[in-house]
């Protein structure tokens, strides 16, 4: 029997179906669904089963085939017809159902979107975070506007189209990376158009536990192209390791053989380089005696010094006038040397003339040439002067004498090369070897056994201490060869040691920070007396070159306050030098002014820094930018403001509580510009030549209005010191009292220019958040305090690099004239203001 | 298999994977210069989920003249495909952080996913229902089932042991749709298993009650085709349920997401 068809077809025997309706029929699922439907708005619009026909007197139905045709029962006499349809609960379709799920999703996701995009609050800037911080971060950043742009969050999120492309990770990372961070390398002048933003290597919002203070090494290849990221296709090394020919030593030499080479190679503080000891720890029990052997650096007649071509006399000139502040010479005697003509690079033979001091031979004797008294002070003792006619030679007597070396590095710059020795081949230049011109960098003598290293590439010695000496640095002719890269590709390749780029070279190039004045990086007040006559006095006549601790007006105040503390011998100088003294530890046998120097006075680099590694390059004039040199070495210049704001602040706020509890004073009242233009003031450099003058100029105004905000600033960064600003009592009171005051003129400096403003804003804001002042029962949060802490040091940075400051006219107004003391002047002269 | 495809399909394979490339490509090379490749990525997937949501507003506009549905739908396929690959590309393949981009990559998957498993069920289901015979309107299937249950009912009225049978084993069987998953699979197994029930009955029927059983097994069979086509066709509109609702929220998700990069982008 075949099997009977499910579905009818043909119109008379179906119904049509509507899917594109919205509403069937509530009994269609129980298969009773009524012929009628509901009409679009979901209402059932069935009554009967049929709409009977008038046939004359009778009414007929009219009931469709397909829903069973004509009733036997017909309709009832009223013409109605006599079956009624129960009426149903109309249901959706399941379009409908399908079209109403896509409205409510696709309205719950526009409410999500308005809330993103107009919200404000931390409800809305939770909701668009993209994931979690770093652990760090987050400690440090309490919301967005921490570290985005402050307009994002203040106006919503379509307030901030076009981006903000803020660069807040400077304002805490500043030191860090660097001034140039945003460059490749910190170079602004690479060859990159296009300045980086941090996030382009140092993405956050990735969880907690991504480590993003390393960027990947496929960044490196944007720029190195050659590099993938393996140090097996490494080009390469060149001259590396190659810096221990700086400084002749023949290892095979019988005297000089030892077990170990850390007998003489010792790690430096850093541990990243086998440095040596230094000629006095290392070479001076048998090369002592050779120092003062006689070999005379001829110092001719000016008359007979080789003159350079026309348009190198002056170069003649300054290196002479760098060589004076070495050893100070008399300005009659450069000029005439710039004159001469004859060879300087070969000279005499030792000697053996009577051995006479320049005061001799200022005395006039005859045949020598007569020099103003003032040429004999600060003269070192480390040598003696020969005079032989009309030739004055020198005679060094110590290692590292300063005349020696001048001249050498004199001579090298001019000539290129070493300069030779008659006879007994010269003693200097028996182990130090000549550092040729580089990349428009002049040829000078290699003093010591490395060179400045780029701190883009690094390596630790102390990290590879179980590798052998001789795996890396292979003898040759007595020396060492240059390290290969087949030295470290043994161990830095695939599968073992790291071998990434990032594994040996940095990219944020940082300069290293400015060295403490140690006792063994100082130079000593008298290295500086011989250019800065004036200033020396200056700085003598001052509080700083009077006030000793053993002065009978404060060793008794100190002794009090070290009884307290009890503190005696190193812990005493050690607690109380850093700001009483300069250097912290004394020297130990060394003298004159190649030795370390300790002084119970606050002397030049107390505040300039310690000279030892910047009074080369300070004191050469012929270097053109040896103003930024000196700094790279740690000379805070007087055109800094922040570096000397910074060194004088840090002595004038006392946060050390136990010594402000047994005594000590807290702080001084000091304004860094104020003061500065006080007793202190020592301006008598012309700022065009460099040479010293007769007049203690003021500062320029551009360096005022600097120094004003930025000593502000920092006195403000000082102060906040959580650690006091937590603990009730005076201390706490003294320093709320400072900040106050460091506030108002910030705000006056701000209301004085818009952008200088902008960023003072940054401090002063959440500053007033603090509220310093409201309460002072009640501690402030020691997070809140550090990071405005470190946003007033950045923002000094800051204003200091981008000299926000310098040209705000407005603030002449607002900065006081109260200085502190009377400004030394020499006799017969006075003061000036510059144009 | 690829030797199984149509040409014109590997035709469009190969366009999808020649842009498949280039974004490869381009994004590798956007890394390299050190510029963000999410944002290259980012804004490619954007633009391809527009496309793709495109195609539901042509849709619904039948009467424009925008090309062939077929051509949408083949261009629809292979850009969701390029959209999953640049989605990978864009995210990774990592749980997302935050509530608006887990929002979004939860839309995104849904989409995706009841995207893919629609394009299989579209080529999977079709020739299963071919394969059962009589096409059956979907809307029709409760009438169709009621029509069949009365009609059972009617047939083992006379006889105890039918009607026995018919009230414990097939009464509630004939009243809703059943077996769905055997049916989704293409099993035929529970309906051997009933036909084999009733037949068993046989030996113990009269020639009268037999020719009524074999009437009844009719039944039962139609009843099997009912609930094969509601079992696939229900599977046919289901996965539409997810894929397009959860499309517009994308969309308005995914330029919330974008609002929020420009805004946020930058230094930090």
């Amino acid at each position: 029997m075949p099997r009977p068809v499910l579905q009818l077809w043909r119109f008379d025997e179906s119904e049509y179906d509507r899917p594109n309706q919205a509403w069937v029929c509530g009994k269609q699922a129980d298969g009773h669904a009524c012929r009628i439907g509901p009409d679009a708005g979901g209402v059932c619009l069935a009554t009967y089963e049929c709409m009977p026909r008038k046939d004359g007197a009778h009414a007929r139905c009219t009931r469709p085939e397909s829903a069973g045709g004509k009733c036997s029962e017909g309709p009832a006499k009223d013409g109605t017809c006599a079956h009624a349809i129960t009426k149903c609960h109309p249901v959706r379709s399941w379009k409908s159902k399908r079209r109403l799920a896509s409205i409510a999703i696709a309205l719950a996701a526009l409410v999500a979107t308005l809330v993103a995009c107009f919200s404000r609050g931390p409800v809305a800037n939770g909701f668009v975070s993209p994931g979690p911080l770093t652990p760090a971060h987050a400690a440090a950043a309490a919301t967005c506007a921490d570290c985005h742009d402050s307009a994002v969050t203040a106006g919503g999120l379509l307030a901030a189209i076009p981006g903000g492309g803020a660069t807040k990770c400077l304002d805490c990372h500043r030191d860090a990376a660097g001034p140039g961070a945003n460059h490749p390398h910190g170079s602004a002048t690479s060859s990159s158009e296009r300045t980086l933003t941090c996030a382009s290597c140092h993405p956050e919002h990735r969880g907690e536990r991504v480590e993003i203070a390393r960027g990947g090494d496929l960044a490196c290849r944007s720029c190195h192209p050659e590099a993938d990221g393996s140090l097996a296709k490494h080009p390469e090394f060149t001259a590396l390791g190659a810096g221990n020919a700086r400084i002749h030593f023949d290892h095979t030499a019988k005297a000089h053989r030892t077990e170990r080479c850390e007998s003489c190679h010792v790690l430096d503080a850093e541990g990243r380089r086998r440095v040596l000891p230094g000629f006095d720890a290392a070479c001076s029990r048998c090369h002592l005696e050779e120092i003062a052997k006689p070999t005379a650096f001829a110092w001719r007649d000016p008359s007979s010094v080789r003159r350079e071509p026309d348009d190198q006399a002056s170069r003649w000139e300054s290196d002479l006038r760098a060589l004076a502040c070495r050893v100070p010479l008399a300005p009659g005697v450069i000029a005439a040397s710039a004159a001469s003509d004859a060879d300087p690079m070969t000279l005499p033979p030792p000697v053996p003339a009577a051995a006479v001091t320049a005061r001799t031979w200022l005395a006039g004797a005859a045949g020598t040439r007569v020099m103003p008294a003032s040429f004999a002070t600060g003269f070192p003792a480390t040598g003696e002067w020969l005079a032989e006619g009309d030739s004055l030679s020198y005679r060094p007597l110590v290692h590292g004498d300063p005349v020696a070396k001048g001249w050498l590095d004199l001579v090298a710059r001019h000539a290129g090369r070493k300069p030779r020795y008659k006879d007994d081949g010269g003693r200097c230049t028996v182990c130090h070897a000549l550092d040729p011109a580089v990349a428009g960098v002049p040829a000078a003598m290699a003093w010591t056994g490395h060179r400045d290293e780029s701190r883009v590439t690094r390596f630790s010695h102390r990290a590879h201490g179980e590798v052998a000496c001789q795996s890396c640095h292979a003898a040759q002719d007595g020396m060492f060869a240059p390290v290969t890269k087949a030295a470290c590709t043994t161990c830095h390749a695939s599968g073992k040691a790291s071998d990434g780029c990032l594994t040996c070279h940095g990219y944020h190039e940082v300069e290293p920070a400015v060295p403490a004045p140690i006792a063994e990086t100082l130079t000593g007040a008298a290295a500086c007396e011989g250019c800065h006559a004036n200033a020396s006095k200056a700085w003598a006549a001052s509080t700083h070159g009077t006030a000793r601790l053993d002065s009978d007006e404060r060793r008794a105040p100190a002794q009090e306050i070290a009884d307290k503390l009890g503190l005696r011998g190193g812990a005493l100088a050690e607690r109380c030098d850093p700001c009483h003294a300069t250097g912290v530890t004394l020297s130990a046998g060394e003298g004159g002014t190649n030795g370390s120097k300790h002084e119970a006075r606050i002397t030049c680099e107390a505040c300039h820094g310690a000279a030892r590694a910047w009074i080369g390059v300070h004191a050469d004039l012929s270097v053109a930018d040896r103003a930024e040199r000196s700094s790279r070495a740690g000379m805070r210049r007087a055109g800094d403001a922040f570096a000397l704001a910074d060194a004088c602040v840090s002595c004038h706020v006392v946060t050390d509580r136990a010594l402000v509890a047994a005594g000590h004073v807290s702080g001084s009242p000091m304004d860094a510009m104020l003061w500065s233009q006080g007793e202190v003031r020592h301006g008598f450099g012309d700022g065009c030549t460099g040479a010293e003058t007769e007049v203690n100029r003021e500062m320029p105004p551009q360096r005022r209005r600097a120094l004003f905000v930025v000593g502000a600033l920092l006195d403000l960064h000082h102060s906040l010191d959580a650690d006091v600003l937590t603990t009730a009592g005076d201390h706490r009171d003294a320093f709320a009292a400072r900040i106050g005051k460091a506030s108002k003129k910030l705000r006056k400096a701000a209301s004085a220019d818009a952008a200088l403003g902008a960023e003072l804003e940054k401090v002063l804001a959440p500053l007033d958040a603090l509220e310093l002042d409201v309460d002072p029962a009640v501690a402030p949060s020691a997070k809140a305090v550090g990071r405005v802490r470190a946003s007033a040091r950045n923002s000094a940075r800051w204003i200091a690099d981008q000299h926000l400051a310098d040209g705000v006219d407005a603030l002449d107004g607002v900065i006081g004239a109260k200085i502190k003391g009377a400004p030394w002047t020499p006799p017969d002269a006075g003061t000036s203001t510059p144009p | 298999m690829i030797s199984a495809m149509k040409p014109a399909t590997l035709q469009r394979a190969g366009f999808a994977a020649i842009a498949l490339a280039a974004l490869v490509i381009a994004e590798r090379a956007w890394g390299t210069a050190l510029r963000d490749p999410a944002m290259l990525t980012g804004w490619t997937l954007f633009a391809l989920v527009l496309l793709l949501a495109i195609y539901g507003v042509k849709k619904a506009l039948p009467f424009l003249p925008l090309g062939q549905s077929t051509r949408w739908m083949h261009l629809h396929s292979w850009a969701g495909f390029l959209a999953v690959a640049a989605y990978v590309m864009h995210a990774g393949v990592r749980l997302p952080t935050g509530p608006l981009e887990t929002l979004l990559a939860l839309s995104f998957v849904l989409v995706a996913a009841s995207g893919i498993a629609g394009l299989a069920l579209a080529r999977l289901l079709p020739p299963m229902l071919r394969a059962r015979g009589e096409p059956i309107l979907f809307s029709r299937l409760p009438g169709l089932r009621r029509t069949l249950a009365e009609r059972a009912a009617a047939l083992v009225a006379p006889s105890r042991a039918l009607a026995d049978h018919h009230r414990l084993h097939l009464a509630e069987w004939l009243a809703s749709p059943d077996d769905a998953l055997a049916h989704l699979r293409g099993s035929r197994r529970p309906l051997q298993r009933r036909l084999e029930h009733t037949e068993a009955l046989f030996r113990y029927l009269s020639p009268d009650e037999l020719m009524t059983a074999r009437s009844l097994i009719d039944v039962i069979k139609q009843k099997d085709l009912l609930d094969a086509h509601h079992a696939l066709q229900s599977a046919l509109r289901a996965w539409t349920l997810v894929h397009i609702p959860v499309t517009g929220a994308l969309v308005l998700l995914a330029a919330a997401h974008a609002l929020t990069v420009i805004a946020f982008r930058g230094g930090v």
